[in-house]
């Protein structure tokens, strides 16, 4: 629970601090941050629950591999997922106005 | 920080925007050992530069080749007399590249030695590019930027991140650049004052880094000059590449780590900087250690320290360190032009545990290298030329 709490703490300082060099507007940053931290509410709710039902229908045995492999592993899969999608998205379209980018050599 | 200083900060200018005139004499030397496969590429690469043909002398090393790449040079050597002029060295002699290099560079004519490896296509201004930063007397070194290959697209993300933002932030914020050593260039006069390359050691280019700042040279990044690379097609190819790089590195660091300390030519900023680059091997074990670390504490029961103060460091270590990478690579792609690869960044994930895991064995044949004083034995990345091929003299 602390690891989600944590999780859902950082997400706006992590996305906040990597999206801040990508030249687009402050309301695209603010929606990317804010759906990554709805994902993760969502998601984690859901992986709550499988957990919980794991655990007590099965073994307890499983919570080494659950916290180790869906644990903040995953976490850290979409955040950096949602991040290169839109840097892949931004750097398309900067393609057509590289003339912007003065110091890229 | 390196990333924001790229996306915000004032860039270096390279010399080559500055001065280009009394270019150098260069001799460019290739270390080969079976290179059948991209030695033809390579020097028809040379051959289609753009540097004056009376100021230039091309080497190709070959070391003890048992397949067809003496054949090739021989060819070469026969059509231009003039500009190849191969260096063959036989089973007698150690083999490995920092001999090679040594071997070559008391037969080379050349005040600047550019040095590029056998699976590069350089491009056509790239030897005026690395050339006119030596018109600089404080330059002694010049890296270069090689972000593109041909293969392999998540080490192409990975050689994006460590040029474009690492080496060039670096560069601007007057810090330790460091000489790939699969491209660069040196002044032949400094290279035979700081004693050759050390055969003894396997990451040439760490070591030349670093004994040049110890001596107070400088080193000069040239980010626009870019060239192709092949990268490994095999995850076993790339597993030995990434050992050999590790155990390399940390032989460095065992030996200069004190030396640079110590050096009087060194800013602050710049020892903290050099310390930083020599024990960056050192994090892979450190990794694999805590990972083995928390999986113990997990069946112990003891897990809860995730509750307390450390959480809050642990969470911020994780946004400004361990993930700084991924952004790194994002901002270096973005920069680079690259667009639909940025994608694949996820997958760099899988990536890091692999690394992490053959860093931590370099590691370790670093530490037994320390201990038992034993020599290491070059092992010669594979080549896997599939198309690219480039012709002669267009």
């Amino acid at each position: 629970m602390n690891t989600q709490i944590g999780v859902r703490i950082f997400i706006p300082i992590i996305m906040g601090i990597a999206l801040i060099p990508i030249p687009s507007s402050f309301l695209t940053k603010f929606l990317i941050v804010f759906l990554t931290l709805s994902y993760s509410i969502i998601f984690g709710s859901i992986r709550y629950a499988f957990f919980m039902h794991t655990l007590l229908n099965f073994s307890y045995i499983f919570s080494a591999p659950l916290y180790f492999i869906f644990g903040p592993f995953i976490d850290f899969s979409y955040v950096v997922g949602t991040y290169s999608f839109y840097v892949g998205i931004i750097a398309k379209k900067l393609q057509k106005t590289e003339e912007v980018w003065k110091w890229i050599y | 920080m390196f990333t924001l200083n790229r996306a915000f900060g004032e860039q270096r200018l390279g010399y080559q925007d500055i001065i280009d005139s009394d270019l150098p004499y260069v001799s460019v030397l290739i270390p080969m050992h079976n290179e059948e496969k991209v030695a033809e590429n390579v020097l028809n690469a040379l051959l289609n530069t753009d540097y004056p043909k009376d100021r230039i002398e091309i080497i190709p090393i070959d070391d003890n080749s048992t397949d067809r790449t003496r054949e090739i040079l021989e060819d070469y050597s026969s059509k231009y007399p003039h500009l190849i002029k191969p260096l063959y060295r036989g089973s007698y002699l150690p083999r490995g590249k920092p001999s090679a290099l040594n071997d070559a560079l008391k037969v080379a004519e050349g005040e600047i030695i550019i040095v590029f490896d056998a699976d590069y296509i350089p491009p056509k201004g790239i030897i005026r590019d690395l050339a006119v930063s030596f018109l600089d007397p404080e330059v002694g070194v010049v890296p270069l930027n090689i972000s593109k290959n041909l293969l392999t697209r998540l080490f192409d993300l990975e050689r994006i991140g460590g040029y474009q933002v690492d080496q060039q932030a670096r560069y601007n914020l007057k810090l330790i650049p460091q000489f790939g050593g699969t491209v660069g260039g040196f002044r032949k006069e400094l290279i035979l004052k700081l004693g050759g390359f050390n055969p003894k050691i396997l990451a040439e280019d760490t070591e030349l880094t670093i004994k040049a700042y110890i001596n107070g040279v400088k080193v000069c990044y040239t980010n626009r000059a870019e060239c192709y690379e092949e990268a490994p097609e095999t995850w076993e190819v790339r597993a030995k590449q990434i050992r050999r790089w590790s155990r390399g590195h940390n032989q460095v660091m065992f030996r200069y780590l004190l030396p640079l300390i110590k050096s009087p030519y060194l800013s602050l900023r710049e020892k903290v900087d050099g310390v930083f680059l020599l024990c960056v091997y050192l994090i892979s074990p450190l990794f694999l250690i805590g990972l083995v670390d928390s999986i113990v504490l997990f069946f112990l029961g003891e897990m809860q320290i995730l509750g307390s103060s450390f959480f809050i460091f642990l969470s911020a270590y994780n946004t400004f360190g361990n993930f700084a990478p991924f952004y790194k690579i994002g901002l270096g792609a973005l920069l680079d032009g690259a667009t639909y690869r940025i994608f694949l960044l996820p997958l760099l994930l899988f990536n890091f545990f692999f690394n992490m895991w053959y860093s931590s064995l370099g590691f370790f044949d670093s530490v037994l290298d320390l201990i038992t004083r034993r020599d290491p034995v070059w092992h010669k990345t594979e080549r896997f030329r599939n198309g690219g091929d480039v012709n002669c003299c267009s």
